[in-house]
Parts: structure tokens; C-alpha cells; sequence
């Protein structure tokens, strides 16, 4: 656990892009707490190992904060993939049930389909583990009062859900600038994750189809709103500091006429109670624009997204016109010098995750400010240092070591949860979908 | 009975010319203080107006940076579809018919490069400009030269947004390019010596080097403390060996205070000083790197 970054030094790094901001009062929650590395490794196990599990099981695999002791799917072949990707000896199951029986296991992955999400989790946390859930935390409008409840009666387990961008370095630098103003008041989150491909897996034999290709049917799927929308939902609510109030939306099998239940496309509006927008546009032909999401204020716009190598974040200043009443303001006071470049304003700003401490390295400070000055010219990309997915389990396996709560938790699992299958709802049915507390106050 | 309804009368009208009067003076009290905000020519335009009506300070300041845009579309060396880019492509060749603004706009930058002996110069490499006023046309003596709009186009177009401005009916202003030139229109409410610019010392920009007051005139600055050693001396083509780190000067317009700053930067302060004693109205701040004024 040596990577894991002090809360200090994430205060300083902060503090160093809110000074380059002009922002000031910058204080920002405790994102990767020190975890102390003679702690035991957690011994987990991933229930569900098809091919996001590989995506987890990679950064899972240089994690010493946990063993893997299990591994659980009904179809062997990803079975085989996965223990090839974690190495060590995990217990082989195909039947869920088995691996949370076992004493040793601390924790469980669930990985699986999304319609199998809220009963197994339900288990586990009967069954007194610790639980990463991956996103869309539940499947069903029902479900989430029943995780809340189950989670709410386990206090000492960890519940944590896959969102990754709540580990995001720069993530949390865009949001902690927008708490402090550097976007004015946001108005609007456009977020779109495009891709081209039918997003179906090869299937050997045609029994296995639905197994294979669960992504495709409404029995076991949300389809993009779940798989890849939910991800930018959830950077919507954080942004905004709310649930939505309600959602509209369109989506069509338009383009993969192949059997496919869940839509090719889809494009929703959700209205926040302020008046906020955030859109949401997924399509499955053309990936130019790949993903990320664009937080509009009426002082700046900050793009951030995890495309690419490891992510990036832009910000924008906005031209502002102000009108004030004259009277009783202060005085008029200007400053001259020689101008500076407006271009990387015009280009966007990179959000630096770097710190400059004035206790630096002589070297690393000077690094540290060429970096920036390459960055501002467009020389040099700024990137997230670490990724997001393998941050999120030093995470759970500290929150599980140090009875500390995940960033991702219940609330946020469930908010996010919401939105994705009221917006399907809204799709389904075409129509305007409110939030429960807004239904008898429709208009 | 028809006196005392003359009476009634006289007190009534009396009640309602004080009534008007006081509501004349209390909209006179609202003045608005507009700022707005524009990138254009690789700096940011900012604006402050001050007036009764935010609609009228609104468009104005609309009007002034589309007029900003339009000089950036006719001044850019780097949009390829300029006028001025159109003339570094062709005037080597032979004569070129240009519009009779950019005529002007050569024509006074030449006569710049006259009154300080060639330390201002619009053109780059060995050679110079020749104008023909009767045919408008320009024609470079050498392939060599390239028209640079860098010393003087900002404080043209600070110029030309003050003009809008003024146009408008507006009387109290203050119009940035980037804080490198700026140049205001009277004075702020409540400040009758102007419109209070500290200029900042090269060491910080945390640190003052100077503090002025703007009043219908212009200031401008050039330092290295930005870009290096980016100006370069027409004469030798070589960066300047005057131990100048920076010149803020003022002048009654944009472009002259722009362009008597990127000369002064060249000439250092001896040459400064000769000048200014030909331009009484005129003063400038130079940093070789002590900050003092010259006259």
C-alpha cells in the first residue's frame, strides 16, 4: 500500500491547483486515507468473472492489500481467464453460495449480470462479508430500500460500489473547484459515452447466448444507460450536490437490428431541483467522441473524463458580463503588466492532480512547474497518475482494515441507481418519470 | 373659492416639479457599472462602462468587441484568410492593392518607424515597406520582409473599442487588451483623478512597481517577465542589450502608447528621454531592472 497517497499530501495538491485557480479556503475530504502497511491482506473473492472482471482482476492482481481466494462463475471458460489474471490458487465454485460459506473469505466482488446484483449482495452481507458491488448497484426500483435496509443492519461491513470516478484524482480536483466557485453557479452536465461496435461478445454455441450476451436483454440488463451511463450519473449528482427531480428520454433499436432487446441509442434529459440539466447521449456506431462529461457554470466549463490512457481534465474560463449597481462599490483598481497569453485560455487549462509544496526537492519543484508549462502550451498532457480502478480497491480494502466508510457507498449507489432505472422507465414508457418525493408535486 | 383653487394648484404643481426632481436626481444616482469580457487576438478584452442604461452599456460593449474580431480578421498574422496575411504572401512580388483602412493602418505605423528612427518597426527581416498613397498598394523591397502586427495592433484595436464606446454616449470607461494596453474614456464615479492602474514590478506580480491614474490617455507595457526576450530591435534584429526589463508608457492613444513602449524597450532610457522630450505629453516607466520615470 505504499502508493496510497496521505490525506496531507492530497490537501497540498488541492491546495496547489485551487492557488492556480485563485481559489482560496480549499479544504477538501479525506480521499485516500494512509493505509498502514502491516495490515493483513483481505482475503476476497469475485463472484461473477466474465470480462469486466478482467478489467478488475488486472489491478486486483499488484494489490497487496488482498488476497484472492475465490473465484465463482457458471461458465468455466471465464473461470479459466480470470485465475490466469489474478494468479496465486483461488477455490474455483460456480455456485455463489459456496464461497460465502467459506469462514476465510472477508469479502466478495460481485461482478455478475445486474439483475443478480441486489439478492447476492443481500447474502453476502447476511452472510457477514464485506461487499464491492459493481455498478449499477441494483436492477430493480424495489431493491434499493432493501440494499439500504440490509446495509443500514450490517454497520461494520463495508458496502462499497464500483463507481470509479469517485477514486479519481482529477475527479475530485474538478469537483472540489467547483465547490469553491471556479464554475460559478452549474447549470448544466452534458455526458456522452459512444462507442462503435454492437457491444455483443462471440458466443460458441448458440445456448449460451443469453448467458454470453446478458448486456442485450431487458431480463437481465439495463442496457447503456446501466452499463455506461450510470457512471456519468453519478458525476451529474456530485456535481450538482442532488438527486434529480425528473427525467425524460428517447432510445431505439436503430442501428443493431440483431435480436437485441435494450437500445442501440439512447438520448435522456434529467431536471435537477434548481434547474440543472444533466444530458446523456450513448450510441453504438460511432465513437469519435468517446466518453466524459462537460460541467457548464456561468463562470467556466470543466471537461473530465477517464478516456485515454488514464483520464484527463480541461478548464475553461467564462467570459463574463456583470451589471452592478454603482453606488457605494468599491473603487475602481487595475493592474498593468505584460500580457499574458490568452491562448491557454482558449485552449483550456489542465487540471493539475500534481502538487508543488515549497517543501519540494529543488529538482522536483522545477519539474513540477516545467510540467505546467509544457501543459499550458499544449505540449504535455496531464493525466490521472493512477487509475481509478485499481484506487477503488486500495480503498475497500482500507475501509475494511480501518472500519473507515467508502466514498462510493449506499447513498451514492443508490442515487445513482435511481436515476439509471428511472430514466429506462422513461424510455420505456415515453414519458416523464419524477422522482418519488416529486410525484404528488408534478408540474 | 377660485382663489384657493388657484392656490391648491400652485402648492400641487410646486408638490410635483419637487416630486420630478427628486426622481430625476435618484435615477441619475442609479449608475450601472458593466463589465464584460472577450478573447480575441490571443488576449483577453476586458471592458468596465458606466451609465444609466444596462441595455445601451450591454451593446456597446457588444459593439466594441465585435470591432475588436473584425481588426483580429484584418491584422492576424497567424489567420491565413487576413488582410495582412494576404500581403505577407504577395508583396514581395509586386505591388498589392489593400483596403484603405489597412493602407492607413501601414501608413501609420510607417510614420512610427520614422519619428523613433526605426526602433519601431511593423516589419521583420532585412528590407522595408514601400507605399504608393495614390494607388494604395504596398510592396516589399526584399522576400525577407514580414509585416509583424505584435507592437502595435492592440493598442489599435483598444483604440477603435474606445471609439465605439465613445459613440455610444458613454463617459466613463475602461478598456483592457490583457492589461498590456490599456486606455479608459473619463473617470470612474467618485474618483475624479482617474481610473487608478498599478503597474506591476518585474521581479512579482504581486509587487507594484508603480501606481497611475488614467484619464482619457493610454497606457501600455512591455517586460520579458512573460514571454522572454521577445522583442527584438528593428535595427540589428538582435533582442536589445539594455539591461531593460520592462517599459510601461502613456500617450494619449492606444497605438501610440503601444508603440512608444516597444520602441522605449528597444532605445532603453536615454533614448526614452530624448524622445519624451519631443512628446512632452507623453511619460514612461522603464525598468533596467530600477523602476523610475522618465519625462
Amino acid at each position: 500500500m505504499s502508493n496510497a497517497i496521505s490525506r496531507r499530501e492530497f490537501n497540498k495538491r488541492a491546495a496547489a491547483v485551487a492557488a492556480a485557480f485563485g481559489l482560496s479556503n480549499f479544504d477538501i475530504p479525506e480521499l485516500f486515507p494512509t493505509v498502514h502497511a502491516a495490515s493483513e491482506p483481505v482475503k476476497w473473492a469475485m463472484i461473477g468473472t466474465g470480462t469486466r472482471a478482467l478489467d478488475l482482476l488486472r489491478p486486483l492482481s499488484t494489490n497487496t492489500g488482498g488476497q484472492c481466494v475465490a473465484l465463482c462463475d457458471i461458465y468455466p471458460p471465464n473461470l479459466e481467464r480470470a485465475a490466469k489474471t489474478i494468479g496465486g490458487s483461488p477455490t474455483h465454485y460456480d455456485d455463489y453460495r459456496k464461497v460465502l460459506e467459506r469462514k476465510d473469505v472477508e469479502a466478495v466482488m460481485i461482478v455478475t449480470p445486474l439483475d443478480r446484483h441486489a439478492f447476492m449482495t443481500l447474502d453476502a452481507l447476511s452472510a457477514g462479508k464485506h461487499v464491492f458491488c459493481e455498478k449499477t448497484m441494483v436492477f430493480k426500483e424495489q431493491e434499493i430500500a432493501a440494499l439500504r435496509e440490509a446495509v443500514a443492519a450490517h454497520p461494520k461491513q463495508v458496502f462499497q460500489v464500483g463507481l470509479q470516478r469517485r477514486y479519481s484524482e482529477i475527479y475530485h480536483m474538478g469537483m472540489q473547484m467547483i465547490r469553491r466557485g471556479a464554475l460559478g453557479r452549474v447549470t448544466h452536465c452534458y455526458a456522452h459515452w459512444n462507442r462503435n461496435s454492437d457491444w455483443r461478445r462471440p458466443v460458441a454455441d448458440a445456448k449460451l447466448e443469453r448467458l454470453i450476451n446478458w448486456r442485450m436483454y431487458k431480463e437481465y440488463s439495463g442496457g447503456l444507460m446501466a452499463e455506461l451511463g450510470s457512471h456519468q450519473m453519478d458525476i451529474a449528482g456530485w456535481a450538482f450536490q442532488a438527486d434529480p427531480r425528473s427525467v425524460i428520454g428517447t432510445g431505439g433499436i436503430d442501428y443493431w437490428k440483431d435480436g437485441r432487446e435494450v437500445y442501440d441509442n439512447v438520448s435522456v434529459i434529467f431536471e435537477y431541483p434548481e434547474g440543472q440539466k444533466a444530458v446523456f447521449t450513448s450510441m453504438l456506431n460511432n465513437q469519435h467522441y468517446e466518453f466524459g462529461e462537460h460541467l457548464c457554470g456561468d463562470g467556466g466549463t470543466m471537461e473530465l473524463t477517464l478516456a485515454g490512457p488514464s483520464g484527463t481534465g480541461t478548464f475553461w474560463v467564462e467570459p463574463k458580463a456583470k451589471a452592478t449597481a454603482a453606488a457605494g462599490k468599491a473603487k475602481e483598481q487595475w493592474w498593468a503588466g505584460a500580457t499574458v497569453s490568452a491562448s491557454a485560455t482558449q485552449k483550456g487549462m489542465p487540471i493539475f492532480p500534481d502538487e508543488i509544496g515549497e517543501d519540494m526537492p529543488f529538482m522536483d519543484r522545477e519539474r513540477a512547474f516545467g510540467r505546467r508549462w509544457l501543459a499550458q502550451r499544449g505540449w504535455y498532457e496531464v493525466t490521472e497518475p493512477k487509475n481509478p480502478v485499481g484506487t477503488q480497491f486500495e480503498h475497500f480494502f482500507m475501509c475494511i482494515r480501518e472500519g473507515k466508510h467508502p466514498l462510493s457507498d449506499i447513498n451514492v449507489g443508490a442515487s445513482d441507481a435511481e436515476a439509471v432505472v428511472y430514466a429506462n422507465q422513461a424510455m420505456d414508457e415515453n414519458r416523464r418519470v419524477f422522482w418519488p418525493k416529486y410525484r404528488d408535486q408534478k408540474g | 373659492m377660485n382663489a384657493d383653487k388657484r392656490r391648491f394648484g400652485i402648492v400641487l404643481s410646486a408638490f410635483i416639479c419637487v416630486y420630478l426632481r427628486l426622481l430625476s436626481f435618484g435615477l441619475a444616482a442609479q449608475e450601472i457599472r458593466y463589465e464584460a469580457s472577450h478573447v480575441s487576438m490571443g488576449s483577453e478584452y476586458q471592458i468596465v462602462v458606466y451609465g444609466p442604461n444596462r441595455a445601451v452599456l450591454a451593446e456597446a460593449c457588444e459593439q466594441a468587441f465585435a470591432e475588436i474580431d473584425r481588426l483580429d480578421d484584418l491584422l492576424s498574422n497567424y489567420k491565413p484568410q487576413s488582410e495582412l496575411s494576404r500581403v505577407n504572401a504577395t508583396a514581395a512580388k509586386g505591388p498589392v492593392k489593400v483596403t484603405p483602412e489597412f493602407f492607413d493602418f501601414l501608413r501609420v505605423s510607417d510614420e512610427f518607424r520614422r519619428q523613433t528612427f526605426g526602433a519601431f518597426d511593423i516589419t521583420l527581416g532585412r528590407g522595408r515597406l514601400s507605399l504608393d498613397t495614390r494607388n494604395s498598394t504596398v510592396e516589399f523591397t526584399t522576400p525577407e520582409v514580414k509585416l509583424d502586427p505584435g507592437g502595435i495592433g492592440k493598442g489599435l484595436a483598444v483604440d477603435h473599442a474606445i471609439d465605439i464606446l465613445k459613440a455610444a454616449g458613454i463617459k466613463r470607461a475602461l478598456v483592457s487588451a490583457g492589461m498590456s494596453t490599456i486606455n479608459a474614456i473619463g473617470t470612474p464615479p467618485g474618483e475624479d483623478q482617474g481610473w487608478k492602474i498599478t503597474i506591476r514590478s518585474p521581479k512579482s506580480k504581486d509587487i507594484a512597481a508603480a501606481t497611475v491614474y488614467l484619464k482619457d490617455n493610454s497606457l501600455s507595457t512591455s517586460a520579458t517577465y512573460e514571454k522572454g526576450r521577445h522583442i527584438i530591435d528593428p535595427r540589428t534584429k538582435k533582442p536589445p542589450e539594455n539591461g531593460v526589463e520592462a517599459v510601461s508608457s502613456m500617450a494619449i492613444t492606444g497605438t501610440e502608447s503601444d508603440a512608444i513602449t516597444k520602441c522605449f524597450f528597444v532605445l532603453g532610457r536615454q533614448g526614452a528621454s530624448a524622445f519624451l522630450r519631443a512628446h512632452p505629453s507623453d511619460r514612461a516607466l522603464v525598468c533596467d531592472p530600477e523602476c523610475s520615470w522618465v519625462k
